[in-house]
């Protein structure tokens, strides 16, 4: 008697599990190429405020190769712990390379994970910066987002930066956000990363 | 019929508010209201998760036995969570930007396994949705609520515009420790002013169910 209870009730509860994983199986099938889609034009979005003037953004074998090579350089630097996703280049009209477009992170940012968009010109300037994913503390860390603290990354030059509490923040240097000193230097890094790969490997 | 399903939403905003009375849901009202819109975000999303599992585990209420409840009603609120998340993901992906972080976090506020064990699995489904809706409008104005006074204390503004400037904004309300002190005055000016609460130590104010669902199904 009390076994067949029990028999009864496992049948039950293994029933509503498949039912689950049958739907929600479904469910991702369904949703996947949209969801695909729909986080590649979110991208493009990204890239096209960056890099206004550019038309399309292309991937470059050699470009791609340089990235790999600055991946496993970049453990040795001084920026912590930082990578490079993705670097495509950004052309005009007529298919002249106006700069770059990199995608880094960095893991050390206060709630972990950050990841930027760079925009490098031809020249090794900056174009400026975008934050495609902080989780940071509202008011704080999440301020990064703000224009005030991304819009200074925009015009410098240099191979690397550095995050400065003095408020007056010299050619290579990034004044931090007051309060969240570690997302600064996490986003800084991220942007060191970036022009490492320029520097380093892409533009000989 | 219709009295009952108009006390039920009564019931979740004032009478068992889930956060101020039942002080149920602890870990994502501290958590996420940093902010008025995270606040009234989390409030939203947890509202319709909460009347979809309250129609579903009372139509399955006949089948499900005792024994296997709580496994059941988690994949349950699991799966369903996560279909909505996808959903979202693929056809609304702005909201899923703002909603993001906070969709998983749905699936372990014990308020909806707490409103499935005590209501929904002993109701019938039009009662225990309007039960599910009940408790989302009052769970979305608490978090509403101390995501104002955290926002207004902390950051010097509402909804994004800035009331109050710079030099007298007290950073310490949107960390973890804000958290606690918004809680505790809201709790005491209940207390106070002797609003029924599980603190206040009138616990017969929340029913039969609801004072043995708190042991069962901790915060």
């Amino acid at each position: 008697m009390k076994q067949g209870r029990i028999l009864k009730d496992a049948l039950i509860l293994f029933t509503i599990t498949v039912i689950s994983g049958l739907i929600l199986g479904g469910v991702h099938e369904l949703t996947k190429d949209t969801i695909n889609n729909s986080s590649i034009s979110a991208h493009l979005e990204a890239y096209k405020t960056v890099f206004p003037d550019a038309v399309d953004f292309k991937a470059d074998d050699k470009l791609t190769d340089a990235l790999k090579k600055s991946n496993e350089e970049l453990p040795s630097q001084n920026y912590g712990n930082v990578g490079l996703d993705q670097a495509l280049q950004a052309v005009d009209k007529s298919g002249t390379v106006l700069g770059y477009v990199i995608t880094s992170h960095s893991n050390d940012s206060y709630d972990g994970l950050v990841q930027i968009l760079v925009g490098i010109n031809a020249d090794k300037t900056m174009k400026g910066i975008e934050i495609l994913e902080l989780n940071d503390t509202p008011g704080l860390g999440q301020r990064a987002e703000e224009p005030e603290f991304k819009g200074q990354f925009a015009g410098k030059s240099g191979e690397s930066l550095t995050v400065t509490k003095s408020g007056s923040a010299g050619a290579e240097e990034i004044n931090a956000i007051s309060g969240a000193t570690i997302t600064s230097r996490a986003v800084t890094n991220a942007v060191n990363a970036a022009l490492y790969l320029m520097y380093h490997n892409a533009l000989q | 019929m219709k009295n009952q399903n108009m006390e039920r939403i009564w019931n979740g905003i004032w009478k068992e508010n889930p956060t101020f009375v039942m002080m149920l849901g602890m870990c994502p009202t501290l958590a996420v209201t940093t902010s008025l819109i995270n606040g009234f975000a989390m409030g939203i999303s947890t509202a319709l998760v909460l009347i979809f599992s309250n129609i579903l585990i009372s139509l399955l209420r006949k089948v499900i036995s005792d024994n296997i409840r709580i496994p059941a009603y988690i994949v349950i609120v699991a799966t369903l969570v996560s279909t909505v998340q996808m959903l979202l993901q693929a056809y609304i992906p702005s909201l899923y930007t703002a909603l993001g972080i906070y969709i998983p976090l749905i699936v372990v506020n014990c308020i909806i396994l707490g409103r499935a064990e005590s209501f929904a699995s002993k109701n019938g489904i039009i009662v225990s949705a309007f039960d599910g809706l009940g408790m989302g409008i009052g769970f979305t104005i608490a978090l509403t609520l101390i995501g104002l006074v955290r926002e207004i204390l902390g950051a010097g503004s509402v909804l994004g515009t800035v009331v109050i400037p710079k030099e007298y904004h007290i950073t310490a309300f949107v960390l973890a420790p804000g958290a606690f002190f918004a809680l505790a005055v809201l709790t005491a000016l209940q207390n106070k002013f002797k609003a029924p609460s599980a603190t206040n130590g009138d616990t017969n104010s929340c029913g039969a169910g609801c004072g043995s669902c708190g042991e069962k199904i901790g915060g």
